[in-house]
């Protein structure tokens, strides 16, 4: 089905605005995981903003589509769109990292509306999400699950237990997202501890493993529309959506960067990844307007 | 030990340490003796054959320790042990007195004193509520240390049913705490060890309690009015803990009654 | 094994009902009447005999294979979609391989998982080290939103299981093999979680035992009235956390002396948790604990294992008289007051 041109510019300024929040979130609270934040936005976005059946004014209904950050830590990402989307007012992170916040480095699903697990340690994320997709099927329910995991998360034993029992049991309503920003904290995923050849993996372990740009809205969207159709006729294999992206995307300066991992932006840093944001939209808002607007 | 004159010395000792203590009860709470003015600083002797002790009054209060006094400013020297105990138990017995002309009001103190021991005597059934309160305080602080004492001197029906027994506690409560008239002493025993202790131990929950409900029915039960099973379905006394125990002990207390009175 | 009961290994005449039987029919019964409680495993179906739940259930049974931190992650996303799942497997892989999802997934998020551990203890006899679990109460313990609760017999363990559901958050059943002898002649007692049961009142010293050492020290308190003439009391303290303050206290002020026996390292189980309630009330009170002292077993039948350890009547008693001659600093004075 993919995209037409209104919905895609919309989720492009939707996906720029998010970026600038993140930049303003690690600017003000001293830093974030920015460059793990930046990589997953347009997959974020794309779920949240069309693919996802959910209410923001009834974020515990049963219903609901369900989505883990099995990246945890990608959480400055994610409460930012989270925010947006409606489930509380952006004012509140103004607290991130903050005494008491709701708001840190991890998502915390007790104290987050709109927030369906607490992440952070890598690994966690999936199991949860094959529970939940096996409740629903014992609960004769037809929402979906959604994961998103870190492609250095794979190196986790029990990332593939899950990815195992995920086939096993046939979860079509199970979909896996990896972001395949190809950098970890010491360094490339291929000179740490090798994924390669990851697709080819995920394959062998019964999924059917969709390869696309993870930057690219229109190749987004008809993976997700694939997973939806595979989820309605509940048969073949749960689908892996392997989202080829790149870290720090959108501030130049930090895009495939190492050690951008985690990190802080003062003044100067704030300026030059804003321009870099504003160069790399040709979005005519000034960032005034976004910012207050 | 079966020895009779061995018998009178141990009762002898018994008194002194025991019954002689006790006189602190009326000294403190019989208005009568603690409102007329105390005597000055002095000790007093009594002496029997080898046993002897020392009683020492000052600012008002009173102490007893076996053996000789050292210096003494009255001083009761009894022919023998048996004429002594005979004198407590509520018979007649002269002793030869020194110190009486110098000073008088330390004998007299002293005379007052013995005459209120005679209180715990089984002849002695008193009405009066205060005097009832007086007669079984100083019974059971006497019983409870004349058990102690039995024991600490190697008695050996005492030391057998002692030896055996880890850390334990037997307690004896009249009426309720929260009134004046409240009496409570206990016998702790651990090992051939004993101590008689005043008012109700704390540490640990007593492995015998025996709670009279009153003086004068605690004074029925000590004057053998009553026999103790009936006391306790007359509602005289509860008895907690082991049965098997509180019946031994019952036993002891008798035997130290009948050494004593 | 070709036996179809799974990894057992026993001697005994299995015709009476064992605590997991129980633990299973009892389950069973409840997902009759609750459409929330599902049951899940790591390929322990037999040995944990769940596989009576699965029998009953198929529908609401999940077995993930030989994957235990699978296993309670994905119990933990079950729990937050609204069912009541109850995840079984041996104690050592429960407590120790999956430790972090327990915490992190399930006590951090204070999810409704029900943990039943078996094969606790040294209770997997020759299995040896490997399958042995003497760590699992310490680990629990320390986990916040953990409720820990260690049945004396298969009777407790419906008891259990009962309560757990009723139960909030995560709650962690430990129990032995499963053959381990009944204590408790009916489910009214007095089960409560969160107190423990007065198996018998004393006076001289207090044993509180959990597990299997219930019956023992029962037992042990026997011999002890008979040939030492001596007032022990039991109490059977099923629940570790919370652990029944007020109980402790009582036994620590009526008693001053206080044995804890467990199978379980003496460290961090039973026994530490007893200990921190009688120091932190600032009373003098005897202690002992008995336990596994601080290190491996060796291999064995459990029945021997036991013998060794001093789990057993025998020498639970001897234990008890080694501390009734004890004393504390302010008692030393034994001149009576006159």
């Amino acid at each position: 089905m993919g995209l037409d041109d209104e919905q895609r510019r919309r989720l492009q300024d939707q996906a720029l605005d998010i970026r600038r929040d993140i930049v303003e979130i690690t600017h003000r609270s001293g830093g974030a995981h920015i460059g793990g934040g930046l990589s997953v936005v347009d997959i974020l976005v794309l779920l949240y903003f069309k693919h996802l059946n959910i209410d923001p004014q009834r974020p515990d209904w049963e219903d609901r589509d369900r989505f883990v950050l099995s990246k945890g830590h990608a959480a400055v990402a994610f409460v930012a769109v989270l925010a947006r989307r409606g489930f509380f007012p952006f004012e509140e992170l103004d607290t991130f990292n903050t005494f008491g916040s709701a708001f840190g480095m991890h998502p915390d699903s007790l104290r987050i509306t709109g927030c369906d697990a607490s992440t952070g340690s890598l690994g966690h994320g999936l199991p949860m999400a094959v529970g939940m997709a096996l409740a629903a099927r014992r609960l004769g329910k037809t929402f979906r699950t959604f994961c998103v995991l870190g492609d250095g998360e794979c190196n986790e034993g029990v990332v593939w237990e899950a990815l195992m029992s995920a086939a096993h049991y046939s979860l079509t309503n199970l979909i896996t997202i990896v972001d395949r920003n190809r950098l970890m904290i010491d360094g490339p995923t291929e000179e740490i501890m090798s994924l390669e050849p990851l697709e080819e993996k995920l394959s062998a372990f019964g999924h059917e493993v969709l390869s696309v740009n993870g930057h690219d809205l229109d190749e987004l969207s008809e993976a997700f529309d694939r997973a939806e159709r595979v989820a309605q006729a509940a048969e073949g294999k749960p689908v892996c959506i392997v989202a080829h992206t790149v870290k720090g995307k959108g501030v130049d300066f930090m895009e495939g960067q190492v050690a951008w991992h985690y990190g802080s932006i003062d003044d100067e840093l704030r300026r030059k990844a804003r321009a870099s944001l504003d160069r790399s939209s040709g979005d005519e808002r000034s960032s005034e307007e976004v910012l207050h607007g | 030990m079966n020895h009779p004159l061995d018998q009178e010395s141990l009762a002898a000792r018994l008194f002194v340490r025991a019954a002689f203590p006790v006189m602190k009860v009326p000294l403190q709470e019989d208005p009568k003796l603690s409102r007329s003015p105390s005597p000055e600083p002095a000790n007093v002797a009594f002496m029997a054959d080898d046993v002897s002790a020392c009683i020492r009054f000052e600012d008002g209060e009173l102490s007893v320790t076996e053996g000789p006094c050292g210096e003494s400013d009255v001083t009761l020297r009894f022919p023998s042990v048996e004429a002594m105990n005979r004198l407590l138990r509520g018979g007649i017995a002269l002793p030869r007195i020194r110190g009486a002309i110098r000073h008088p009001r330390v004998l007299l103190r002293t005379m007052q004193l013995l005459l209120r021991l005679k209180l715990m005597l089984p002849s002695q059934r008193p009405r009066d509520p205060f005097k009832q309160y007086l007669k079984v305080k100083m019974s059971l602080y006497m019983v409870t240390t004349a058990l102690s004492v039995l024991n600490k001197l190697g008695d050996p029906e005492m030391q057998s049913w002692t030896r055996g027994q880890p850390d334990r506690i037997y307690q004896f409560t009249v009426g309720s705490p929260e009134r004046d008239d409240y009496i409570a002493a206990y016998l702790r025993v651990k090992n051939g060890r004993t101590k008689a202790g005043r008012g109700v131990y704390t540490r640990r929950r007593p492995f015998v309690h025996f709670r009279f409900t009153g003086a004068e029915e605690a004074m029925r039960v000590l004057l053998k009015e009553v026999a103790f099973v009936e006391s306790v379905e007359q509602g005289y006394l509860t008895v907690e803990g082991s049965p098997e125990y509180s019946a031994a002990l019952n036993d002891l207390m008798t035997r130290v009654q009948a050494l004593m009175t | 094994m070709g036996d179809g009961t799974g990894t057992t290994w026993t001697c005994y005449d299995a015709a009476t009902m064992t605590a997991r039987e129980i633990y299973g029919h009892v389950l069973a019964e409840l997902s009759d009447a609750d459409p929330r409680i599902v049951g899940l495993t790591a390929d322990l179906a037999k040995s944990t005999a769940i596989a009576i739940y699965e029998r009953r259930h198929p529908d609401r049974f999940f077995n993930m294979g030989i994957a235990e931190q699978n296993l309670m992650g994905v119990a933990a996303g079950m729990a937050k979609t609204g069912l009541i799942p109850f995840a079984s497997t041996f104690a050592a892989f429960a407590s120790m391989r999956a430790a972090e999802q327990v915490r992190t997934d399930i006590a951090y998020q204070n999810l409704p998982v029900k943990i039943i551990a078996t094969h606790a203890g040294v209770s997997f006899g020759s299995a040896g080290t490997t399958h042995h679990c003497t760590e699992d109460l310490a680990i629990m313990r320390s986990f916040a939103n953990m409720t820990v609760i260690v049945p004396a017999d298969g009777t407790e363990t419906a008891n259990a299981v009962r309560a757990a559901v009723d139960i909030p958050g995560p709650v962690y059943i430990r129990i032995g093999r499963g053959f381990e002898p009944p204590f408790y002649d009916s489910e009214d007692y007095g089960f409560e979680v969160g107190r423990s049961h007065t198996v018998r009142d004393g006076s001289d010293v207090t044993i509180i035992a959990c597990g299997i050492a219930v019956l023992q020290s029962a037992e042990a308190a026997r011999l002890l009235q008979e040939h030492d003439g001596l007032s022990v009391r039991v109490l059977n303290m099923h629940t570790i956390k919370p652990i029944d303050r007020e109980a402790v206290l009582n036994a620590v002020s009526d008693t001053r002396r206080i044995l804890t026996v467990e199978e379980h390292n003496v460290l961090g189980g039973l026994g530490s948790a007893v200990s921190e309630v009688i120091v932190e009330s600032g009373k003098g009170c005897a202690f002992q604990k008995l336990g596994i002292p601080d290190e491996y077993s060796p291999v064995g039948y459990p029945e021997d294992l036991y013998a060794h350890f001093h789990l057993e009547a025998n020498g639970i008693a001897d234990h008890v008289r080694s501390m009734l001659d004890l004393e504390f600093e302010e008692d030393e004075d034994w001149e009576d007051e006159v």
